[in-house]
């Protein structure tokens, strides 16, 4: 049974419509359900029409809600490090890491790297749940969130490697010329190095991830196209990117059916489409209705 | 019985000149052998601090995130990266350094 829908696409296409309809939809039929949002421009508020909250909340019975504060997990990861570098090099005592922090958080990639661990965590601490429901950025962003832990884990793979050699020649050095000879304190021992425990914690994560991404039997990615052929081309864009990474798209919605007509659809030709009806008022009930028809099948596959 | 005690202590302290100087040949060729793994093992933490942190001269590294993760246990690579950097425009130096000239 699938148990992980990830939503994704366009931005404005209905991503956050028909995972609320899918959450409405798993919360009717008793499910457990956890709706989430990674998107920093979250708008499950504006979905189901509540003020703003922190944290995750219940909307329904069986159905936790919870807008993804990507910023908190940033900034925990930044406490973590600094305090880490002044047990580390006490000079740091006198230097305020704080405000260097502060440029270092808008460094390249450090955002989508903590969504990474913000979606990591949010799996991790779910498993109870028979259902998780992810709701995802527009596809720039959404495509550098599901890479990540692929590009990440080359990186991780080729530094083990490459500090066990380093480790592996210390500990020549050291039996030919005498234990302090490299300096006090320079570790030989792999099970008592801490880059390498780093680095495996590091890639624990980004394991965990790729399992659950390239899991067909427990995830589906579920990708949501309007008719309009803008769409549907960033829609091939996404199902090659995904490919490549060996993530496979498991049902393809095309929303709001009949406000124009339907482009070309022949690219997608070897995946499950369903067309969704555009309505013009969405309220909860309309929202279960809209799954209706297609939730049921992914659930079950 | 004199002549005997005097060629006695010649040949102690002529074995004992003797160990000391195989024990300088070993010592020697210890130097040696760890010389060529030393340097290795700089141009090793040299290049895995670059590929932690090559970002700064523009190399292409594993993400941000997982360099900081780092940072705080890699010292000694960096201080190997930052003097194999400092002697980059003495590579003649280095050369003679290497060939022990």
């Amino acid at each position: 049974m699938k148990n992980i829908f990830f939503f994704l696409g366009k931005g404005g296409v209905g991503k956050t419509t028909l995972s609320a309809s899918l959450a409405y939809y798993l919360s009717k039929h008793n499910k457990k359900t956890y709706w989430a949002s990674i998107d920093p421009a979250h708008n499950i508020c504006d979905v189901i029409g509540c003020p703003a909250f922190l944290g995750a909340k219940e909307i329904e019975r069986d159905l936790l809600a919870e807008e993804v504060d990507v910023e908190r997990y940033l900034k925990q990861f930044l406490k973590e490090t600094t305090a880490q570098m002044k047990r580390v090099y006490s000079y740091f005592q006198i230097i305020n890491l704080d405000d260097m922090f502060e440029v270092i958080k808008n460094a390249p990639g450090m955002e989508e790297s903590a969504m990474m661990h913000a979606l990591k965590d949010i799996i991790s601490r779910h498993r109870d749940m028979d259902h998780l429901i992810i709701d995802t950025p527009p596809t720039g962003l959404m495509l550098k969130i599901f890479t990540l832990p692929f590009i990440t884990n080359i990186w991780l793979e080729r530094i083990k490697m490459w500090r066990h050699k380093i480790l592996d020649k210390r500990a020549t050095i050291v039996a030919i010329r005498g234990k302090d000879y490299l300096g006090k304190g320079i570790v030989t021992d792999a099970s008592k190095d801490k880059v390498l425990n780093e680095i495996s914690v590091q890639k624990a994560a980004v394991d965990f991830l790729i399992k659950i991404f390239t899991d067909t039997q427990r995830s589906c990615f579920i990708l949501v196209l309007n008719p309009d052929r803008l769409s549907l081309m960033e829609g091939m864009h996404i199902k090659k990117a995904l490919s490549a990474m060996n993530i496979h798209i498991g049902l393809i919605l095309v929303n709001k059916f009949g406000l124009t007509p339907l482009a070309s659809t022949e690219e997608f030709y070897d995946m499950p489409m369903k067309k969704v009806p555009f309505l013009k008022v969405l309220d909860k009930e309309r929202l279960y209705q809209l799954a209706d028809s297609w939730a049921e099948d992914i659930i079950k596959d | 019985m004199i002549f005997s005690n005097q060629r006695e202590m010649w040949l102690n302290s002529f074995w004992k000149a003797l160990c000391l100087r195989i024990k300088w040949l070993g010592e020697g060729f210890k130097r040696q052998s760890t010389e060529v793994l030393e340097r290795e093992l700089e141009e090793m933490e040299n290049g895995f601090a670059l590929l932690t942190f090559g970002a700064l001269v523009g190399l292409p590294t594993l993400p941000t995130y997982m360099g900081l993760r780092l940072l705080p246990y890699l010292e000694r690579e960096i201080l190997v990266m930052f003097i194999k950097s400092e002697r980059l425009d003495d590579k003649l130096a280095e050369w003679a350094d290497l060939a022990d000239l």
